[in-house]
């Protein structure tokens, strides 16, 4: 592909994944306002508020931007972009349709994970930045949690890698041609909910987002930040569960595999989607576990699991 | 740690709450487009002062007693002394009656004290302000919602004194008229 295509692709995916990221908070919040039997947004836009989005947009943008005095001026700037940048480079690494990807790389699961992780620096320079002890204290619980929740989450994603041979992500889809991931017995489903749980930590939602944790940390590290380097984090929120969630679907459900005439892309992204609502569906039947329990959790279940499906993997590919 | 068998189930549950949520109709009213019905004894509304509807005479006589018991202290009427009335009930009327309803708590007790039925709550939702002013009910716009009444009794609170003295006697097992001497019941 020639430089000027694929900066174009990148540009498509870009702008694609920013539209459906400004949806998504819209979806959240419908959904998460059924499971609690509400209706959410609904009089912007009528019916069922579709505009939204746009209007909270809109007022992100307009807002008066404000700077803490005190503030680390360098850090406070970059920090929004640190963590949006990151979290919208996991989606050059998803194939998309077959063997396309903007960035097809021998490694790119692994670049994946490693670009996901760089999002945890902006939020510590967000925490730092804003000399305001509650964004310190929630950027060092993000640290803590997220180097935690690395490891399981890193070593789930390695049993699809075992089972196909490759950390290349084109790779991984191609040998699920005939069994999903997710099919595999004990394996995949168990590689799967570690996955999703590590998730939901990497994307702060609860039951473990002791980041957020407004009752003790009014909001998180961003709380000083206001207009439209809020909806920055917000937006860079969203784009890194989404696309947890496109990884989640082209390793575990086959990403762009599907039957019929419909396209790859539309299959992944039902796939994603459906990954995403089942993250929210986890996020809005939990109340938020304390620090240790979420520590304990991620060391003492998810640690071990992914641990022992991966060795199960490793054992069912050298036999097989 | 609590059993695993345990954690699980508790797990499950908390799903499928939720999941049952999910295909369950909510539970919101869309209010300003949906209006619900209003209690019969509906507190939150604005005041009225009411009018005899056959003779078309105020009903306050300005005896002062919601000014007396009311615990916000924000009735103030002025007595003033008239031509006797139609319908026999008394001849004064209120000069000046001022109810700052910024202040009031719903309590009721205006209505509960009063001897002539006149002052009632109105069963209908309380249009908001924005000024100060607008919360402030002087003579004419309480006689004014008083005159809405005639045409739509139906929004006047189903409490007025007499007839939250006629629940009370009627649950204590009392006729009224066997407690009064004769000649001062209300009709």
């Amino acid at each position: 592909m020639g430089g000027l295509g694929s900066v174009g692709l990148a540009a498509a995916v870009l702008a694609a994944a920013m539209g459906v990221v400004a949806y998504l908070t819209w979806l959240e919040r419908k959904f998460a306002a059924r499971l609690q039997n509400r209706v959410g947004p609904y009089w912007v836009g009528y019916p069922h508020g579709w505009l939204q989005p746009i209007a909270d947009l809109l007022k992100l943008v307009v807002k008066e931007d404000i700077v803490p005095r005190r503030a680390d001026r360098l850090l406070f700037e970059l920090a929004p972009l640190l963590v949006l940048v990151p979290a919208l480079a996991g989606f050059a690494f998803l194939p998309f349709a077959e063997g396309r990807a903007v960035a097809d790389h021998p490694y790119s699961l692994a670049l994946f994970v490693a670009f996901a992780s760089l999002a945890l620096l902006g939020i510590f320079a967000a925490g730092w930045g804003s000399n305001n002890k509650y964004a310190l204290l929630s950027a060092l619980r993000m640290v803590a949690l997220l180097v935690s929740y690395e490891i399981p989450l890193v070593l789930a994603l390695l049993v699809p890698a075992t089972l196909a041979g490759s950390l290349r992500l084109v790779d991984i889809v191609e040998a699920q041609r005939g069994l999903w991931f997710v099919a595999v017995p004990g394996v995949g489903q168990a590689a799967l909910v570690v996955f999703l749980l590590a998730a939901l930590a990497e994307a702060n939602k609860a039951p473990l987002d002791i980041v957020e944790a407004e009752s003790e940390l009014v909001a998180a590290y961003n709380v000083e930040y206001t207009g439209i380097k809020f909806g920055l984090f917000y937006a860079a929120e969203y784009a890194h569960t989404l696309a947890l969630s496109g990884l989640g679907a082209t390793v575990f459900l086959g990403g762009y595999l599907g039957s019929g005439p419909v396209p790859g892309s539309v299959w992944l992204a039902l796939k994603s989607l459906g990954l995403f609502v089942a993250l929210l569906w986890i996020r809005w039947s939990f109340l938020r576990m304390r620090v240790d329990q979420a520590m304990a959790l991620n060391w003492k279940v998810l640690f071990p699991v992914s641990l022992a499906s991966l060795v199960t993997a490793g054992l069912w590919q050298v036999r097989g | 740690m609590a059993p695993l068998g345990l954690v699980l189930a508790g797990t499950l549950q908390a799903m499928v709450t939720t999941l049952r949520n999910l295909v369950r109709r909510p539970n919101t009213v869309q209010y300003p487009a949906v209006a619900r019905p209003v209690p019969g004894r509906w507190r939150a509304g604005s005041f009225a002062l009411t009018y005899d509807p056959e003779t078309r005479e105020e009903n306050c006589i300005g005896c002062r007693l919601c000014e007396y018991i009311c615990p916000s202290q924000i009735i103030s009427v002025e007595l003033v002394k008239g031509e006797p009335r139609k319908n026999g009930e008394g001849a004064s009327y209120a000069g000046r009656f001022t109810l700052d309803f910024q202040a009031c708590i719903q309590c009721e007790l205006c209505v509960q004290v009063c001897p002539a039925d006149a002052i009632v709550m109105l069963r209908e939702l309380q249009e908001p302000s924005f000024t100060r002013e607008g919360l402030f009910l002087d003579r004419d716009r309480l006689f004014a919602n008083g005159r809405r009444l005639l045409e739509r009794p139906e929004l006047e609170s189903e409490a007025t004194a007499s007839r939250l003295q006629q629940w009370t006697d009627a649950r204590r097992g009392l006729e009224r008229a066997e407690l009064a001497p004769a000649g001062e019941a209300k009709p």
